[in-house]
């Protein structure tokens, strides 16, 4: 996690100016600024402008006709949380405890979908957690976003120190006894990290266009069956009514008796298709469809 | 005194990190249940610990104090605590939403940002307290609250357990409205109240 301060003032963005840039994006690239919360999307418009020393939202829109390599990076932005591994260590514990053996004894194959996939972290926790219950063999794991990168076997994330701190100290609250530790899957480079290469072996990357989500997915790997949907502090980005379209798309990708986990200050009980859920674990947030 | 004259104070933010947890229960202590103007609180806290604060505020409060989910409505008469490990913004249409990206000042929740945005959405019917606290947030977020033509008031840095947060609010605003004690605080509090058709 790279941590920020606010010495170099950001520049401010009102409504209009989210609305100009919007009509620019609409008309060029077909992308819809409409379906994100426009706070956080303001911060990180107004973060971008900064990190790329642009004055306003003109040069910006200036600088998306001009510079071809301009709308992919705030597209990426925009779409990427910052996330840790194992945040919220008691919801990997009851994963662990509660989520896996149930689909352990019920599926010989078990399929994860986690839509937004951001840089790695919630998969590659994921995959170590799968791996310490001896499960990960029948596992696949789906992870996608809206980048407009090639569909196959993702690339091995390297990640800054500061990030292995506080995973680390997630990972002692998510496992309590002193069995394994998070360093024995890490390999150090160079002021940084990676993950060991066999945490990679069952996942497979898809592109996800949150556009348009009921008709992106091409579920080419294998995952028509998806048996358990990650998706903590997704919705948390998405407007209200886009909320609703993209539960629609997770609830119908799902088996039934499938789970759903969301954040865990996440609300999604105003959703359409929330009614076709029962709560699993409520205080983790995590759901099963009927 | 001047912005008292002016009523109908929408949204009060009150920030704060160490040495602001006893402060802020007093304040609630003081204010009745009905208290006319809704209240954010972000105080850093420790981000594994999600229980226990609202329960412990809750012993000294009035008013109910919950910690708002995304996209909740911000109504008055209830005290709202930001979330452990989110960012919470408010949108312009009046309701949270919280969000997890890196940490602002080191911190999440940010003040920073709930002032950006609360300020942002009320304008000049906001109302901006700094408290007691180790490090700057805050500072940025209280400028912008007086930016915005906002009513801005910072614990007396004397009367705060840590001063660097007073301090660096009042140094970033530069005119703030108000710097006073705790006490005055709470009596400046509940004159905005009055004010606001409260009883």
């Amino acid at each position: 996690m790279e941590m920020r301060h606010f010495e170099k003032e950001l520049p401010e963005i009102g409504i209009l100016d989210l609305r100009r840039l919007n009509d620019v994006l609409v008309k060029n690239h077909g992308t819809d600024l409409g379906i994100y919360a426009p706070a956080s999307l303001k911060s990180k418009v107004s973060r971008f402008i900064a990190d790329n020393s642009l004055k306003d939202i003109d040069s910006l829109i200036y600088a998306l006709k001009n510079n071809s390599s301009c709308f992919p990076r705030l597209m990426n932005s925009i779409s990427v949380g910052c996330s840790e591994f194992y945040r919220d260590p008691t919801f990997w514990r009851v994963l662990r405890e509660e989520v896996f053996p149930v689909l352990n004894q019920n599926y010989p194959e078990i399929n994860f979908w986690l839509p937004g996939c951001a840089s790695g972290e919630e998969v590659l926790s994921l995959a170590i957690t799968l791996y310490e219950t001896g499960i990960y063999g029948k596992s696949k794991i789906l992870t996608s976003d809206n980048h407009a990168k090639l569909p196959g076997k993702p690339s091995i994330t390297e990640y800054c120190n500061t990030n292995y701190e506080v995973s680390d100290h997630n990972y002692r609250l998510y496992r309590t006894d002193d069995i394994s530790n998070f360093s024995d899957y890490i390999i150090r480079e160079h002021g940084k990290f990676v993950l060991k290469e066999f945490l990679y072996e069952n996942i497979y990357y898809e592109v996800f266009n949150n556009q348009v989500p009921e008709k992106s997915l091409r579920f080419s790997n294998g995952f028509a069956r998806t048996h358990m949907i990650i998706c903590r502090n997704y919705f948390i980005y998405f407007t209200g009514q886009h909320q609703d379209k993209l539960l629609h798309v997770f609830t119908n990708a799902l088996v039934s008796g499938g789970f759903l986990a969301i954040g865990n200050m996440e609300n999604i009980s105003f959703c359409e298709d929330f009614s076709r859920y029962t709560a699993f674990n409520a205080y983790e947030r995590i759901y099963r469809k009927k | 005194m001047e912005k008292l004259k002016s009523n109908g104070y929408k949204i009060i933010l009150i920030g704060g990190s160490a040495g602001s947890f006893q402060v802020t229960g007093n304040i609630l202590s003081k204010l009745p249940f009905n208290f006319s103007i809704p209240i954010v609180l972000v105080l850093h806290r420790l981000k594994h610990v999600r229980h226990g604060f609202v329960e412990a505020l809750l012993q000294k409060s009035r008013l109910p104090v919950v910690e708002p989910f995304d996209k909740e409505n911000i109504k008055p008469g209830i005290v709202y605590l930001a979330p452990a490990n989110y960012h919470l913004y408010i949108e312009i249409n009046g309701r949270f939403a919280l969000s997890t990206e890196e940490a602002v000042n080191h911190s999440r929740p940010a003040i920073d940002l709930t002032f950006f945005t609360g300020s942002y959405c009320y304008q000049q019917k906001t109302v901006g307290i700094i408290l007691s606290g180790a490090n700057k947030d805050g500072a940025a977020g209280l400028k912008k609250v007086k930016d915005r033509g906002g009513l801005t008031i910072v614990q007396e840095p004397s009367d705060a357990q840590i001063p660097v947060m007073p301090v660096a609010a009042i140094e970033k605003t530069k005119a703030v409205d108000h710097v006073l004690s705790i006490e005055k605080i709470i009596e400046l509090l509940l004159l905005l109240h009055r004010k606001n058709g409260g009883s």
